[in-house]
């Protein structure tokens, strides 16, 4: 259920002033908020990188400062400041900042702070989900999907892989076209060992977007493991038929080679493999898969020196194709994130609107507390 | 014809001609010594006999402008010198009427020859000696060789002896020597040799069996031929080398260097390595390859520990596993290699990025003679692991498989705690492969049918274990 799944904590933002947390003795919440206001005004300002490294190291400072019970306490200082902007800026103001939180994110990851990955990772699918329910325009739907399928990959990359499906499930929920929630389920479910959803949601994403040469090559590799050779074999044939040289053209010279050599026809493969080799010669891969089929078709017909093939490939440097396909597939959310980050800057000046009309509010809060 | 009954034949002839030839002018036959010979026209020497009296008759169809004399007659009789002027030509002199002489045509004049290497219904390939007896008191101008009609040699002198390369090709072939007496005769001899029937077409490949001994965990190195009993294919083989571990050795050093390896691991396998290459005989060679999803780098093949040694430096360890494709082309590439092979495999044996699934690597360690052993760096078990390429029951059986490659071969698996034993377990190893027999057989008979035979041997050493591997694929 979607309404559960906004945290007992975000109910903070949908409160009257009166209800916040009472602040700590020893931890400065207005002058942490204040700080917060200033690094969000950078943020808004232009400086994304200087924003995030300032939070880092506000939030650390605090963390050092007065232990691992101060998080709930950041956490509560936080929303507070949030719902004041959302009060003077709308709900849009919401969308920046949870980009914000998720940059945050992961530079704790990068600087190994644990507890206050966890701490930005949690705020941010929080805000992420508020954002999500609240918001009713469709181009505003299509913003929170994005922002979810983009912090779901952030899970991925991170081996969070329950949280990133619960994610990327709700982002298909509010946008079904969206390409990377489709290709991140895929992927998750592929390392599963789930072959049918794998291919359910390939299917989806290929219909989708029916250009996407990776979708395509792994719909073709799943459709293999459900023994559905034949529909695998013709979208292989159609991708080493276009003109691109690249990994993807690679893997699928080596499956279709793969299916022919299942039924025992080995010349066919090696002929297949030659052609593979001659259109990418610089492939680490090829030339053992091509030794070991000219050795199952008792052939030397277009046989290659392997241990120059290797030195040869050693020298060069390139990554396998399979260890690309093996990696998280980036492409579609490459593409989401840049698409995001054009979003956000137009958001950025209602975030910077908030943050100028809220001088006043928050002197007056200031004033009457 | 029997050499026998031609030279008897050719004697009669004489004995009868010299009656005949009783009653030409002495003079004729003084001067007919006395003559030059060589160069000139045949029908002009005949005519210098008809002016000194001979009555020798001939038609200008038979005796040509033409004709001339190669040699001088050696002859001492006037009928002895006209047939070695003529015979060249295909001529003879016969008596005819009222004394006269007439040139007619001769019959060729056999001269024996007979082939006696090779000899008929031989199987012969490759290089050969074809060797051609001709009778003794033959005056031979020359032998002519042929193979299938194929003029291959031409010798002059005694001994009549040619090499020829007839090739490998299993065929029937036809010798024919073809010898020319300088005095126009001629003779032949015909063997034909016949290729091997396929039923009895056989491959004879020494078979080597490596085998390593133990009792209580030490090396058993005290036995001799005797002690051991080779059956291959439910069949007792005799031996016909026996050898002990210093037969020389190609090894390939496999060294898993993704970026899972900890830290560490690089200067533990460099002492590893060099722990091996350092105790290399003068005729053992090597190469060491290090490998992620792709080839990190490689040495040649060398017996020099330095050039060897040159991929540890610097090699960024980094990527997946493609253990299964690397262990392929260590195998594919020690194929070119002579004698004994070895792949010394270091590794988790995490495979997870491999064109190739180890059953395909199975596939050709059952055709290699190479003996695999693995270094495994995590003794803790299999652990259980899914990829992108495989699930956890995929990863779990591909690890079983190469258990079973490594055994097939006649290898072992070497489980390491830590890295800090892997410079004992290269050494181990090294150790192994000098105290190892070599027990070398020929298999009864081999189908190259691509069945499994297997492979026992039995040892007379009581406690004692064995290791080797368990059988080959024939082809």
């Amino acid at each position: 259920m979607r309404a559960k799944a906004i945290t007992a904590t975000l109910a903070i933002l949908l409160l009257p002033l009166s209800a916040a947390a009472a602040e700590s003795k020893s931890f400065k919440k207005k002058d942490f908020q204040k700080q917060y206001r200033q690094v969000l005004g950078r943020y808004a300002g232009g400086d994304l990188e200087g924003a995030v490294t300032s939070l880092v190291d506000l939030e650390s400072a605090a963390l050092t400062e007065h232990g691992a019970k101060v998080l709930n306490r950041l956490w509560k200082a936080k929303l507070q400041v949030l719902r004041d902007l959302m009060l003077e800026g709308g709900l849009e103001v919401l969308a920046p900042v949870t980009l914000f939180h998720e940059d945050a994110y992961v530079a704790y990851l990068d600087v190994g702070n644990s507890p206050l990955a966890r701490h930005s990772r949690t705020m941010t699918a929080d805000l992420v989900q508020f954002y999500s329910e609240k918001v009713e325009s469709h181009e505003s739907q299509l913003m929170a999907s994005s922002l979810m399928a983009s912090l779901a990959g952030r899970f991925q990359e991170a081996h969070l892989d329950s949280a990133a499906v619960e994610l990327f499930a709700l982002a298909l929920e509010v946008d079904s076209r969206n390409v990377a929630a489709l290709q991140g389920l895929a992927g998750i479910y592929e390392r599963r060992g789930e072959y049918e959803r794998t291919v359910s949601y390939l299917e989806q994403l290929t219909e989708v977007d029916p250009p996407n040469r990776e979708g395509r090559l792994r719909l073709a590799v799943n459709l293999i493991r459900l023994e559905r050779q034949r529909e695998a074999g013709e979208t292989l044939r159609q991708l080493v038929e276009e003109p691109d040289s690249d990994w993807i053209l690679s893997l699928a010279y080596q499956e279709l080679a793969r299916i022919l050599t299942e039924n025992g026809d080995f010349t066919s493969a090696r002929t297949l493999l030659q052609e593979a080799v001659h259109r990418l010669p610089r492939d680490p891969s090829l030339p053992i898969h091509l030794a070991y089929l000219n050795d199952r078709d008792e052939s030397v017909d277009g046989d290659v020196d392997l241990l120059v093939s290797l030195r040869r490939s050693a020298a060069d440097g390139s990554d396998s194709p399979r260890y690309l396909y093996s990696q998280i597939p980036r492409s579609a959310l490459e593409n989401l994130r840049r698409s995001l980050r054009q979003e956000r800057d137009h958001r950025l000046l209602l975030l910077a609107a908030a943050l100028d009309g809220n001088h006043h509010f928050e002197t007056a809060t200031e004033a009457g507390s | 014809m029997p050499r026998s009954s031609a030279i008897g034949r050719g004697l009669a002839w004489l004995m009868v001609s010299s009656v005949l030839w009783v009653g030409v002018p002495q003079l004729v036959a003084d001067d007919a010594g006395k003559m030059s010979y060589a160069g000139r026209p045949l029908v002009s020497v005949l005519r210098d006999f008809q002016n000194r009296g001979l009555r020798i008759l001939y038609s200008s169809d038979l005796v040509r402008p033409d004709m001339m004399i190669g040699r001088t007659p050696t002859a001492t009789t006037l009928h002895g010198i006209l047939e070695q002027l003529l015979a060249p030509h295909g001529l003879k002199p016969e008596i005819g009427p009222l004394g006269s002489v007439l040139v007619v045509r001769k019959e060729p004049r056999y001269l024996p020859v007979a082939i006696d290497n090779p000899t008929s219904n031989q199987a012969v390939f490759g290089e050969i000696e074809v060797s051609a007896v001709v009778d003794a008191e033959a005056e031979v101008d020359r032998v002519e060789f042929f193979v299938n009609d194929h003029l291959v040699a031409v010798v002059a002198d005694p001994p009549y002896r040619a090499l020829v390369d007839i090739g490998e090709e299993n065929l029937d072939r036809e010798f024919r020597v073809v010898a020319y007496g300088i005095w126009g005769d001629k003779g032949t001899s015909t063997v034909r040799t016949r290729q091997v029937e396929f039923e009895a077409e056989v491959e004879i490949a020494l078979k080597q069996v490596y085998v390593t001994i133990t009792r209580s965990g030490d090396p058993v190195t005290d036995l001799d031929a005797g002690d051991f009993t080779v059956i291959d294919n439910g069949a007792r083989r005799n031996l016909v080398t026996f050898e002990r571990g210093d037969v020389p050795l190609t090894a390939v050093l496999l060294v898993d260097a993704s970026e899972s390896m900890k830290k560490g691991y690089i200067e533990a396998t460099s002492n590893g390595s060099r722990a091996f290459l350092t105790r290399m005989n003068p005729l053992d060679q090597a190469m060491l390859m290090l490998f992620s999803d792709r080839t990190l780098a490689a040495s040649p093949f060398s017996q020099r520990t330095e050039e060897l040694l040159r991929p540890l430096n610097g090699t960024p360890y980094d990527g997946g596993t493609a253990l299964n494709d690397h262990l392929y082309a260590a195998l594919k590439v020690l194929d070119q290699q002579q004698g004994r092979r070895v792949v010394i495999l270091l590794s988790d044996g995490r495979d997870v990025l491999s064109t190739l699934r180890m059953e395909d690597v199975l596939w050709k360690v059952r055709r290699s003679d190479a003996v695999v052993y693995w270094i495994r760096l995590l003794k803790r078990g299999r652990g259980s692991f899914s990829s992108a390429w495989r699930d956890f029951e995929e990863n779990s059986r591909e690890q079983e498989e190469l258990e079973r490659a490594v055994k097939q071969s006649g290898g072992r698996i070497v489980a390491l705690s830590g890295i800090d034993e892997i410079e004992g377990a290269f050494d181990d190893i090294m150790t192994e492969l000098r105290e190892q027999y070599v027990l070398g057989y020929y298999p009864e008979s081999r189908s190259s049918d691509g069945r499994w035979r297997s492979v026992k041997v039995k040892v007379e050493a009581s406690g004692a274990k064995v290791r080797y591997s368990t059988g080959y694929i024939d082809n």
